[in-house]
């Protein structure tokens, strides 16, 4: 039977220790007299239900989903991710990008002011569209893309500690698809419809490779447990180990996540935005939004298993987030170079995307099979 | 006169892994050092050239009302009103001109002129029709309604393209003296 | 390989019925069959342009692409037929965006074989200069087309910030950046000083040098060879067959250019190569305009060259034969009481795009033509366009619409 008071025992036994906002912060010291200001948590330590909020909110796994490395983090990254996107882009083509709306600060609120834009907007449910899943599908896709947080631990800050963390993460992910096709299928037009069917390939052409070249990481560590993975990788990376798995899985990324030279489910200029193409208003940027956020769920991925996920120099005064930070600047960069891509590729056809996952990607992803097996069978990794 | 003909390259794989490459350093190489070209447009004017055809100016007294402009006018936009005088002078509507300044070469006695200026809104459709007074002044903008604070021209030096910036005159419009 | 139907729950399209598409009434049936999705691309599709495509899709293969052009069509014929000769030059350069001086200047030419008029030969280099300026600018917006329908972005800003230097040119030359209405029976309206003259030679400069890197990022780029190489491919028997023309009958292997087989202003005095490819695809329907920029630029500096060597003035002659320093004040004793002697006249011109035709029918009495015939390159080669189109993929559709740079303004005209 839990109480109160076992419940917020229970929170605080697993909370995350920042010392920014836990530590009390002092104005001024002398001998007989210490002014401060009570941290952000001890505020509310003594009113009845505003400390179980605040203390679930620090719990670990809560923490984990909405702040880092979850929903707040996701939004910062899809927020910077898209204006890095426009500038970069701008910059190569002699242009200057988003920079009207705040000229001071090179007009980086201009993906809130576009949300913001798209918030206040009509939402046209059309006629064909079968309705209840037509609006229901964008909020569902929340499922696919925050459940994945839960096995994917930041440092010390983790929800489930499994030793199938990645299998899972992987599996979790696969999900999002299904949401894009079945996103495609309620809209009920043609152009969603073959949208949602180049989804349906996209996705058929990149998973074996993503699970193999994952999988074959997980042979070199000899475990599947996100923390083991990361310790593994303290002296040599992973990429170092196995670079074509590394290179297999990152193009398995750019076609998952329809980067360049892939953006073929999302074509504007031939599917005009393909299954979301009915989406208007605040849907179309949940929607619109969702690339971008599965971007971001496969770079941690990929830093976790190739880059020596949160492996980093520890800061003090971030405690616990340390780690989390780190992972999150890793992660950034890989988003970064990923949207880089627009500046300098065309887009590929669909059956040549096929081509390329079944044959050269393949080779690659069982070369790098092989090359993890043959490391795991020497355990590389013990001996480093 | 000669012919020639074209092969389209076929790269095999190890060529097509350097054009990748050679694609992506090309992009990034214009990531760290961009050769913009863009013209801020509010803040910004493009320079016009001498002989810009823009809008245009009525020197009355050296107009005859001959009526070839209006008779040569590809887009029927010049009309002739009579004035007190007697004597019939032109009217452009803007809603028509195309800015082919077939009315400036017609004239015989130069009493058409050009300016500098064609970013020019009006707030309504009646407002576009310019009588014989408002042409004789010109466009007019306000000094509180100017926006711009530079001049822009394009020039190429070497292999650069460089913007050539210069601050906005005093006066934005500029009658230009022909013949 | 065996093939399957599979029902998919599409209903025919309501517009069948509702709009008159020039769809035969069969293609409806089509769809509820199951087997073929008829899909309407245009005109207010991302991809398509002015113009409805309805595709016949089987699969992710075209069976069929049946155009449905005239959106933007402006009875510009008809419009000519009541106004003066010379009213007509504005008019008939508003089809193609960039291309204003070769349309202008093949209905100045037929005015000009009417007339029997011998243009001035500074006069001559100057049309033969600004109508490869609109060569390189067309060239050069068709390739920002191509590169933004095969989703390369950077391939689309680049051509067209270079164009603006073309922009640029013709502003500094005529008064206006793109509707120039400079090339007139007799002449041009304006001489070109030597400060433009010079501008021009270093524009050409930097076209040619961010055509460089223009070459590395697009047009050799793997992804756009992937996309465009032996997609849509014309044979020269079928090329032939269709009527295709320009630029685009010469990557088929036809050896054919107007300016070549009949040369017109100064064409015949420089020297600059036919480009031609055989394989007929889209790649080198492109890369024959890639390459037909670098001879432009080429034919541009000669002129340069000639015009600095060439005294200024003397840029127009007017119909008795009296030559002119400057149109200015003599434009409505030239042209406002122009008449043709009864007769038709005809020039083919080679436009950016194509072969470009006009007719001038004229009765010998008014000041207006009779009948204006007026068809241009994008007409000529719809159909090849379309017939191209069997058996490509869905996403090439995009790409060959590229390749063949259709522009529907100038097609419907």
């Amino acid at each position: 039977m839990l109480s109160y008071e076992s419940l917020l025992e229970m929170f605080r036994q697993n909370s995350v220790g920042i010392p920014l906002i836990t530590r009390k912060v002092v104005l001024y010291h002398t001998a007989s007299k210490i002014a401060y200001i009570p941290p952000l948590t001890s505020l509310f330590a003594k009113i009845p239900i505003l400390n179980l909020i605040v203390a679930l909110l620090f719990w670990k796994p809560f923490f984990a989903v909405l702040f880092a490395p979850g929903l707040v983090c996701i939004l910062i990254a899809i927020l910077f991710i898209i204006w890095f996107e426009r500038k970069v882009t701008a910059r190569v083509q002699w242009r200057y990008g988003p920079l009207e709306v705040s000229r001071s600060v090179g007009g980086i609120i201009q993906p809130m002011a576009d949300g913001m834009r798209y918030f206040f907007q009509e939402v046209i449910v059309h006629r064909e569209a079968h309705r209840p899943y037509f609006l229901q599908f964008p909020l569902i896709t929340f499922l696919p893309v925050l459940l994945p947080i839960l096995v994917i631990p930041a440092g010390a800050i983790y929800a489930i500690n499994t030793p199938y963390s990645i299998p899972v993460a992987i599996a979790l992910i696969s999900l999002i698809p299904m949401i894009i096709v079945a996103i495609g299928w309620a809209s009920n037009s043609k152009y969603a419809y073959i949208g949602s069917l180049r989804e349906a390939m996209m996705y058929f052409s990149y998973e074996v490779v993503l699970i193999i070249s994952a999988m074959s990481m997980v042979i070199i560590y000899g475990s599947a447990n996100a923390f083991s993975i990361v310790d593994k990788q303290s002296v040599v990376p992973g990429i170092v180990l196995n670079p074509f798995a590394a290179l297999a899985f990152f193009v398995a990324i750019a076609m998952a996540t329809s980067r360049f030279p892939f953006e073929i489910p999302e074509a504007d200029q031939e599917v005009v935005f393909g299954p979301f193409i009915e989406y208007t208003g605040i849907i179309f940027g949940v929607v619109m939004t969702l690339a971008y956020e599965k971007l971001y769920l496969l770079c941690m991925l990929f830093s976790i298993l190739f880059l020596g996920g949160w492996n980093g120099p520890f800061i003090p005064p971030l405690g616990d987030l340390s780690p989390a930070f780190w992972l999150f600047l890793k992660t950034i960069a890989l988003m970064m170079i990923f949207v880089f891509f627009r500046t300098f590729y065309a887009r590929y056809r669909l059956d040549q995307a096929l081509k390329i996952g079944w044959s050269t990607l393949m080779a690659l992803a069982v070369v790098a099979l092989v090359t993890g097996i043959g490391l795991g069978a020497v355990n590389v990794t013990g001996w480093l | 006169m000669g012919v020639l003909r074209i092969k389209p390259p076929s790269p095999d794989f190890v060529e097509r892994v350097k054009l990748h490459l050679e694609a992506f350093s090309t992009g990034l190489k214009e990531a760290i050092k961009p050769s913009r070209m863009t013209i801020q447009y509010p803040r910004e004017l493009r320079k016009r050239p001498k002989g810009f055809r823009g809008m245009l100016v009525l020197d009355i007294t050296k107009c005859i009302s001959c009526f070839q402009c209006a008779f040569v006018c590809p887009a029927n936009a010049i009309h002739m009103k009579k004035a007190p005088n007697g004597k019939y002078y032109p009217c452009v509507d803007y809603a028509k001109c195309i800015f082919c300044h077939y009315c400036e070469d017609t004239c015989t006695k130069g009493a058409w002129k050009s300016t500098n200026f064609m970013d020019v809104a009006f707030k309504s459709v009646d407002e576009m029709f310019l009588t014989t007074e408002k042409l004789v002044n010109g466009p007019d903008v306000p000094e509180e309604e100017r926006e711009d604070e530079y001049v822009v021209e394009y020039e190429v030096k070497g292999k650069k393209l460089e913007l050539k910036k210069e601050y906005s005159p005093e006066k934005l419009v500029e009658i230009e003296d022909s013949h | 390989m065996e093939e399957y139907s599979v029902p998919v729950p599409v209903k025919p399209p309501a517009e069948i019925e509702s709009l008159e598409l020039p769809v035969p009434p069969w293609l409806g049936e089509v769809s509820k069959k199951g087997d073929e999705l008829v899909l309407f691309v245009g005109p207010q599709h991302g991809g398509s342009g002015h113009m409805r495509l309805i595709v016949r899709v089987h699969g992710d293969v075209i069976r069929e692409v049946i155009p449905d052009p005239g959106f933007v069509h402006r009875g510009m014929e008809k419009l000519a037929e009541n106004r003066l000769y010379v009213q007509n030059i504005p008019l008939v350069e508003r089809p193609a965006i960039m291309d204003c001086v070769n349309f202008s200047l093949g209905y100045v030419r037929a005015i000009e074989k009417a007339l029997d008029m011998e243009v001035p030969e500074r006069a001559r280099y100057i049309r033969t200069m600004l109508a490869e300026v609109c060569r390189i600018g067309t060239h050069l917006y068709d390739a920002g087309i191509l590169s933004v329908f095969l989703g390369h972005t950077t391939g689309f800003m680049w051509p067209f910030a270079l164009r603006e230097l073309t922009c640029e040119i013709l502003m500094r030359v005529s008064g206006a950046r793109i509707t120039a209405s400079y090339v007139i029976p007799g002449g041009v309206r304006r001489d070109v000083d030597r400060s433009t003259l010079n501008f021009i030679s270093d524009a050409m400069t930097y076209i040619q040098q961010k055509s460089k890197d223009f070459e590395k990022i697009f047009i050799k780029n793997p992804v756009t060879i992937a996309r465009m190489k032996d997609v849509a491919v014309l044979s020269k028997k079928e090329a032939i067959k269709y009527g295709i023309v320009g630029p685009f009958l010469r990557a088929s292997g036809v050896e054919y250019d107007v300016r070549a087989i009949e040369p017109y202003d100064a064409y015949d005095e420089l020297t600059w190569d036919i480009v031609v490819a055989d394989d007929g695809d889209s790649y080198s329907r492109f890369l024959v305009r890639v390459n037909e920029i670098q001879q432009s630029i080429g034919i541009i500096r000669q002129c340069v060259k000639a015009l600095k060597d060439m005294p200024e003035g003397k840029i127009a002659v007017d119909t008795k034969g009296k030559l002119l320093d400057s149109v200015k004040g003599a434009f409505f004793r030239m042209f406002g009481r122009l008449t043709l002697p009864a007769g038709e006249f005809t020039t083919l011109t080679e436009a950016s795009r194509g072969t470009l035709l006009y007719t001038i029918v004229s009765d010998g009495k008014s000041n207006a033509p009779y009948r204006l015939r007026m068809v241009t390159p994008g007409w000529y080669y719809l159909k090849g366009f379309m017939e191209s189109l069997k058996g490509c993929r869905l996403a090439d559709l995009q790409a060959v619409y590229g390749s063949f740079g259709y522009f529907p303004p100038e097609a419907d005209r």
